[in-house]
């Protein structure tokens, strides 16, 4: 009796594990699957302009010639934007909320700073579009052109969306994640470490520099990799301020797109097969940017992460 | 004498200043987002707007009630798919894979698609679901929406 109750409990924990495994197997196989089709569903594509298709620069759905080059670019640049922007103020964050705000402020300002991240992408973009652009063009970007127009950067109209205003809405998006991500690691700090600091007398940005931030680097590299890895897929509040766009201009102020914002856009559109293919191949290229991306930040992390004593 | 000691002052000041400026800097964002959506949501919102369908462009009235209905059944059925099968995952990852090269595979895999762009994710099931079977669908849509669940769940379940 005992040991029938032993098998058959033996038996239901193999099936467990079982379909522990299977579902463990299933998210790689859903990777491979993800590359599979979408490599299979762009094959006409990337037969029709072979690699090509990531420098040519014109996109004619009329004419059936499609080059992915200024969405690449402006997927690129725009994540740079929004990086250039979010990563000291994230960190700045990240010290005000470990280091210097008082115990009964550190709750709420944390949390409003992550209520940020739980506003849908689709509210950045309308309110991006219906009140950010029209405040930039008429108040931001005059004086811009203005003061700093001899920068080829900062040329042409005043419209309010394009490459900065997209970038900058980007950034808004990825604070709360590097700063929430940050401020965790900060905490991790061992407090010996940095009260001797300030027992030989340091200020406290003297025991940030040289305490927390070296402890803390592989950890705020990954934080930074992680807000990049959304910035560089983010669709729909790009979708609203980049002007859509298939050209590439030197400044920041005029219209552009990235890869996204062209999905987003034409993917409805894309009635013949050639155009179809085209936009999967695009989808591809975000793939494996954002795979090469995210795997370098893992095997930096790995090489520069802290051992013990050495940093 | 005192310069070295004054200068060392004056840079804990200016980044201290930097730190709660960037504080004030995301709260500020927020508020001004959240300002924006209570005021122009307010406006508009009535019972007509959870019980009736969008009216015809150019008509006044109307409601979202089919899109409401549409986001709640699309999170339930993604729930559905993708809860279970992360929990599975997760449950392999911390019981029995621990430090196996199959369980740091999926870790691997999990955090890259964490990151997928959720787009590539709609082209994806577009051309899985949407194409072959001749139409968008709520299906489709559910299962695109478990396919960016999943990730985090067994990441999370994981480490629960």
């Amino acid at each position: 009796m005992d040991s029938k109750r032993y098998d058959s409990a033996r038996i239901g924990d193999a099936v467990f594990k079982g379909t522990a495994w299977f579902f463990a197997a299933s998210v790689i196989a859903l990777m491979a699957l993800i590359f599979a089709v979408l490599l299979k569903e762009s094959w006409l594509s990337i037969n029709a302009f072979g690699l090509g298709f990531i420098w040519t620069s014109t996109w004619d759905p009329v004419a059936m010639q499609f080059g992915a080059l200024p969405s690449i670019y402006g997927t690129i640049v725009s994540s740079a934007i929004a990086i250039v922007i979010a990563v000291p103020i994230s960190i700045g964050i990240a010290i005000f909320l470990t280091e210097m705000a008082p115990k009964r402020l550190k709750g709420p300002i944390g949390a409003a700073i992550e209520l940020l991240a739980s506003i849908p992408s689709i509210i950045y973009g309308m309110w991006g579009l219906f009140i950010f652009a029209p405040f930039l063009s008429e108040h931001v970007e005059p004086f811009l052109i203005d003061y700093l127009g001899f920068i080829p950067l900062f040329t042409g109209a005043p419209l309010g969306i394009g490459m900065l205003p997209a970038g900058f809405i980007l950034a808004i998006m990825i604070i709360p994640f590097i700063s929430s991500v940050s401020r965790d690691i900060f905490q991790m700090v061992p407090p010996m470490l940095k009260e001797s600091g300030y027992g030989v007398g340091a200020t406290k940005w003297e025991v940030i520099r040289k305490i927390v931030l070296p402890y803390t680097r592989s950890g705020v590299i990954g934080a930074v990799i992680l807000g990049l890895g959304r910035a560089l897929g983010e669709t729909m509040a790009v979708t609203f301020l980049i002007g859509n766009a298939q050209e590439i201009h030197a400044s920041l102020l005029e219209p552009a797109t990235s890869i996204s914002a062209t999905l987003a856009n034409e993917f409805t559109e894309a009635v013949e097969d050639l155009y179809l293919s085209s936009l999967v191949e695009l989808g591809l290229i975000l793939f494996v940017i954002t795979f090469v991306v995210l795997g370098l930040a893992k095997l930096l992390i790995s090489r520069f992460s802290y051992q013990g004593g050495k940093f | 004498m005192d310069t070295h000691y004054i200068k060392r002052q004056t840079a804990n000041y200016a980044a201290l200043t930097i730190s709660v400026l960037s504080a004030a800097f995301g709260i500020f964002f927020l508020f001004w987002i959240l300002k924006d959506v209570f005021v122009f949501g307010f406006k508009a919102i009535n019972i007509d707007f959870f019980t009736e369908l969008p009216a015809p462009p150019g008509m006044e009235g109307g409601g979202l009630a089919n899109a409401i209905l549409g986001t709640l059944l699309i999170t339930v059925l993604a729930t559905a798919i993708g809860v279970p099968a992360g929990i599975m995952a997760g449950t392999y990852l911390s019981e029995y894979g621990r430090k196996s090269r199959m369980a740091s595979v999926v870790r691997f895999t999990s955090d890259i698609l964490v990151s997928a762009p959720s787009i590539v994710i709609g082209v994806f099931v577009y051309a899985l679901l949407v194409k072959p079977l001749g139409g968008f669908s709520a299906i489709a849509g559910a299962v695109a929406l478990a396919i960016i669940m999943l990730p985090v769940v067994v990441r999370t379940s994981e480490r629960c």
